[in-house]
């Protein structure tokens, strides 16, 4: 299939995207991968932009001369002398990249993002730290993979910390909480698109638009959601399919974001902005997500054409996941992708007047919802 | 202890850069990798799009029947219509190349070296000798640095410009015994320097390889690592 060069195609390609040093000879990398050497490569707008320019900008904008681990002048002048300095306390980005050939990972991880530096190698442990490390009575089953035996409390507690024990002194250094280190900047790590239809609960079927217009939209595969808590009063069983999503990770993330900014915002009308607050801001502090509403997902470019091949099209929910360790980088962070975004105030106003307005609605007489609201009527006569 | 304060003015990139050998062996090695990686990309299945067997979904798949792919995003096309189109892409590419050689040479230019990020640089009469622009005399104690950067900057080039200050915070400083100068940084969004010549006599928008040729050796190691 890539045997085949179209010499006209791809004149353009060479001309955009190369200099005259890539025309010598390609690497024997290259020969037996089955590659198109002049085929045009994915080169999404934002991640260059934000590795070539807003990283540095967010770098000022975040950085604390305040805080206890910013290093004084005396620290960084005897780190000088040392030459390499250890992960933990690493200053600068130039060191993640001064790696010999041998360190760099070469292959993709086995928990299957392919990873190709170790910023985001550094990603997907903590990562797969943090799926492996489930509470409740899915820990058991995770501990013996071999034949799924359950094991007694005592070893998994030993197994536990000696996991704890490998893998603390690594995760210590990709903390969650801002500290003022170049390599803590914040990037998008993955984005998330979920639609919940609790309708599918009768007719299955309508989950084929949702998923269809979910891979329209993203040019990745949607998977189905299914539901984790029952609700007789619903209908609902636990394992049912409810919903949909679609995770993308970088570079499709940065390419979604793109479109979304360029060509869907836009168009929604009425819409304020993104909420500055982190919806999650004990477990992950970095997600800042809205709502796309069901009337706008058709303003897609890649669904308003085809409009009338979706019989639905549902609510989709947009959660943006950073690598932030606060709201203000990860908005930050956004923003300097051309995200709009409210004025903080006045969405900590609007949280206030709701929680304000439920509480004076509360009663603490329990049968109040089965007394008339108009009593002074009287009853019948 | 006389406390300064220059402005770093950057006009940020506008195009993307000129892929070397290495930066397009990693993008299509990572494009190879996600093509392999399950769930990424999602074939094209031309039924969603179109009515089987129509003739709408022939013609379109007669058209897109070999194309190499190296990524997952981006396709080139095959068609004879395609390559038309393309010849005429290549001569607007051509034309806007001789406009751009021309537009690179000119230093006052904002459109020039689109692919990099450029920096105000000017002239000051009195040192005669190119540094950033700022505030000409020191700091009084009542002003904050990043109003001082700014009214030193309005000084100097004029209230033309429209810029957003990142941050408040100094980016960096050089120190002598006698002084210390802070560096603000501050991006233009538009607009265009209007020089004050009591205070410069010529201007230029810079990129860094230009600047390590225009400022004194020193002073330019002094900044060099805060571009």
């Amino acid at each position: 299939m890539f045997a085949r060069r179209l010499p006209k195609a791809n004149i353009l390609g060479r001309h955009l995207a190369t200099t005259p040093e890539a025309a010598a000879t390609p690497s024997p990398y290259l020969q037996s991968s089955g590659i198109d050497p002049d085929a045009p490569v994915a080169r999404p707008r934002l991640e260059e932009y934000l590795y070539s320019t807003l990283v540095d900008d967010l770098m000022v904008l975040s950085y604390c001369h305040n805080s206890p681990l910013a290093p004084t002048v005396e620290q960084l002048k005897a780190k000088e002398g040392k030459g390499k300095s250890d992960a933990y306390n690493s200053t600068s980005i130039a060191t993640l990249f001064q790696t010999p050939l041998a360190k760099l990972p070469t292959r993709p991880l086995e928990a299957g993002r392919p990873v190709t530096n170790l910023l985001s190698l550094k990603a997907a442990r903590y990562g797969m730290y943090h799926a492996n490390a489930v509470s409740g009575r899915y820990k058991r089953r995770l501990a013996n993979i071999i034949d799924y035996t359950s094991i007694t409390d005592a070893q998994f507690a030993k197994l536990d910390r000696l996991r704890t024990k490998v893998t603390r002194d690594e995760h210590r250094a990709f903390e969650k909480h801002f500290s003022p280190r170049a390599d803590h900047l914040p990037a998008i790590q993955k984005i998330v698109l979920k639609i919940w239809e609790e309708k599918a609960v009768n007719n299955k079927q309508i989950l084929l638009p949702a998923l269809m217009s979910l891979e329209a939209i993203t040019g990745a595969s949607a998977e189905p959601l299914y539901a984790t808590i029952k609700d007789a009063t619903k209908i609902i069983r636990v394992g049912m399919p409810i919903g949909a999503t679609v995770t993308l990770h970088p570079p499709q993330a940065y390419e979604f974001l793109d479109k979304l900014t360029q060509t869907l915002l836009p168009r929604l009308r009425e819409w304020p902005g993104l909420s500055p607050l982190c919806s999650k801001p004990k477990k992950n502090i970095g997600i800042l997500g809205f709502k796309i509403p069901v009337g706008s997902v058709g303003a897609f470019p890649d669904i308003e054409p085809h409009f009338d091949l979706y019989p639905n099209l549902f609510e989709i929910g947009v959660e943006i996941h950073t690598t932030a360790g606060s709201e203000k980088a990860a908005v930050a962070l956004l923003s300097g992708f051309q995200m709009p975004f409210r004025e903080r105030d006045e969405v900590i106003a609007e949280i206030k007047e709701a929680d304000a307005l439920g509480r004076a609605n509360k009663t603490d007489d329990p049968f109040a919802k089965y007394k008339k609201k108009d009593a002074g009527k009287g009853g019948k006569k | 202890m006389k406390l300064l304060v220059q402005v770093l003015v950057q006009r940020n990139p506008v195009t993307l850069k000129p892929l070397s050998a290495f930066d397009k062996a990693y993008l299509q090695y990572r494009d190879a990798l996600l093509l392999k990686t399950p769930g990424v990309t999602k074939p094209f299945l031309a039924d969603n799009f179109f009515k089987r067997g129509s003739l709408l979904q022939t013609k379109w798949l007669a058209l897109h029947a070999d194309i190499p792919h190296s990524s997952p995003s981006s396709p080139s096309p095959s068609s004879s219509s395609a390559d038309d189109e393309l010849a005429g892409v290549m001569q607007t590419i051509e034309a806007t190349d001789a406009v751009m050689a021309e537009r690179n040479s000119d230093l006052k230019s904002l459109d020039r070296r689109l692919s990099d990020p450029v920096f105000l640089t000017i002239k000051s009469k009195n040192l005669n000798a190119w540094s950033l622009p700022g505030l000409m005399a020191p700091l009084p104690e009542s002003e904050l640095l990043h109003e001082a950067a700014k009214r030193g900057l309005e000084e100097t080039c004029g209230q033309n410009m429209e810029l957003w200050n990142v941050g408040q915070v100094p980016i960096g400083h050089i120190s002598n015994e006698k002084e210390k100068t802070f560096i603000m940084k501050q991006l233009i969004l538009s607009g265009q320097v209007e020089l004050n010549t009591k205070i410069a006599s010529d201007h230029a928008w810079l990129t860094k390889e230009e600047m390590s040729t225009h400022f004194d050796k020193g002073y330019f190691e002094s900044i060099k690592d805060l571009i």
